[in-house]
């Protein structure tokens, strides 16, 4: 056997071995929720459409199966929820002062939405995406609610729904 | 790793190309023959959870410093996790060309390193893929995704050494850098494990063979 050919394949194999002992392994780092996120809004007038944060003083939105889970907005005037999964359609229940439980202090918004399977990873498996196709609601406090982006995924940066309150 | 094995090379190449005692031997095409089996994938079957794969190699001398390679086989990969639930099962080939580095130093010297390409191509069957996602807020959904079967291709380029401890006897390793050519198919619910390739979930992936292998023929 060649004596230098012979040492230069067992080195390079060492080498080899050396790096194969760094593995990688799967894990999920990924959310595998995706969140609506909403704003609330003054209207600047009757008749613009310009709209200006409305900091909320102390605030819930309910959520969730059964309404068990909330949100607690307090000097804020953004919030996100996540989408049922399961229907095709989520309700949220907007109550402008925590403390206060007159129906007329409460609205309603119902989200209607397809849900859609996205492919994360072998790690993470599947989520659902969402496109919001209608929203209904009460008009105790707010008075419009617009959909400014359809698209509910993994884009962190967009606004769906612009909840503009009455005065 | 890659990159210091590729200077080794490259530095142990110049080195042999300098020394003037080397002979030029022309051998004969398709004069000698060695047939083999992947020893790391057998050991490496046994050892994973997750695939199980078996690699047969052939190549046959085409040139003084060129070598026809073959491999081909079949292997199958579980994806079991709390998310999917899947198997997959495929069957592959790899045909291709080596390029020896070093001058033979006498008849019938088969001792060598060399580097190569390999177009790969294998037929993938996955199975039912049940998946579950989680929520905590509006309940999990459970589901299932029917089965699939496609086409694979990929390039590979490919280095490593082959030496003859006993007479027709070769023990060989070498390192693949691999890359699909239809990466889309492997978007959704990859096999763990692809026979011939490794992890498909990656668009570019890096794989070794540690061939054991007899010969035969007439060598010059």
């Amino acid at each position: 056997m060649n004596n230098y050919k012979y040492r230069f394949g067992i080195w390079v194999l060492l080498i080899l071995l050396f790096g194969a002992g760094c593995t990688n392994k799967s894990v999920c780092l990924e959310p595998q929720s995706v969140a609506l996120r909403a704003g609330f809004y003054y209207s600047n007038s009757d008749t613009s459409i310009a709209l200006k944060d409305s900091f909320l003083i102390n605030a819930n939105v309910y959520f969730g199966q059964g309404n068990l889970y909330f949100n607690n907005l307090k000097n804020t005037s953004k919030f996100s929820a996540t989408l049922s999964t399961t229907n095709d359609s989520s309700l949220f229940i907007f109550q402008s002062d925590s403390s206060d439980f007159t129906a007329e202090t409460i609205d309603t918004i119902h989200a209607y939405h397809s849900n859609e399977l996205n492919f994360i990873s072998v790690a993470c498996g599947y989520q659902f995406y969402h496109q919001i196709n209608k929203i209904s609601y009460t008009k105790h406090i707010i008075d419009t609610v617009y959909i400014n982006y359809t698209n509910v995924n993994n884009d962190v940066n967009k606004e769906h729904l612009k909840i503009v309150l009455r005065k | 790793m890659i990159a210091s094995s590729i200077l080794v090379f490259y530095a142990i190449h110049t080195d042999a190309q300098t020394d003037s005692t080397k002979l030029k031997v022309k051998s004969t095409d398709f004069s000698y023959f060695r047939v083999g089996i992947d020893a790391s994938k057998f050991i490496a079957s046994n050892v994973s959870k997750n695939y199980e794969a078996v690699e047969f190699a052939m190549d046959a001398n085409y040139k003084s410093n060129l070598i026809l390679s073959s491999e081909f086989g079949f292997g199958n990969s579980f994806v079991k996790n709390e998310y999917l639930n899947y198997k997959s099962n495929n069957v592959f080939m790899r045909l291709g060309i080596d390029k020896t580095l070093f001058n033979k130093e006498f008849a019938g010297d088969m001792d060598n390193a060399f580097i190569g390409i390999r177009y790969g191509f294998g037929i993938v069957n996955r199975g039912e893929a049940d998946y579950t996602v989680y929520n905590t807020i509006y309940g999990n959904s459970v589901g299932q995704i029917k089965d699939a079967q496609f086409l694979t291709h990929w390039l590979e380029l490919t280095g490593g050494f082959k030496m003859e401890l006993k007479k027709n006897i070769f023990i060989g390793w070498n390192i693949r850098m691999k890359t699909f050519i239809n990466p889309k198919k492997f978007e959704q619910l990859p096999p763990n494990y692809l026979a011939g390739y490794g992890r498909s979930d990656k668009n570019t992936a890096f794989g070794y063979n540690f061939y054991l292998m007899y010969g035969f023929g007439k060598r010059k």
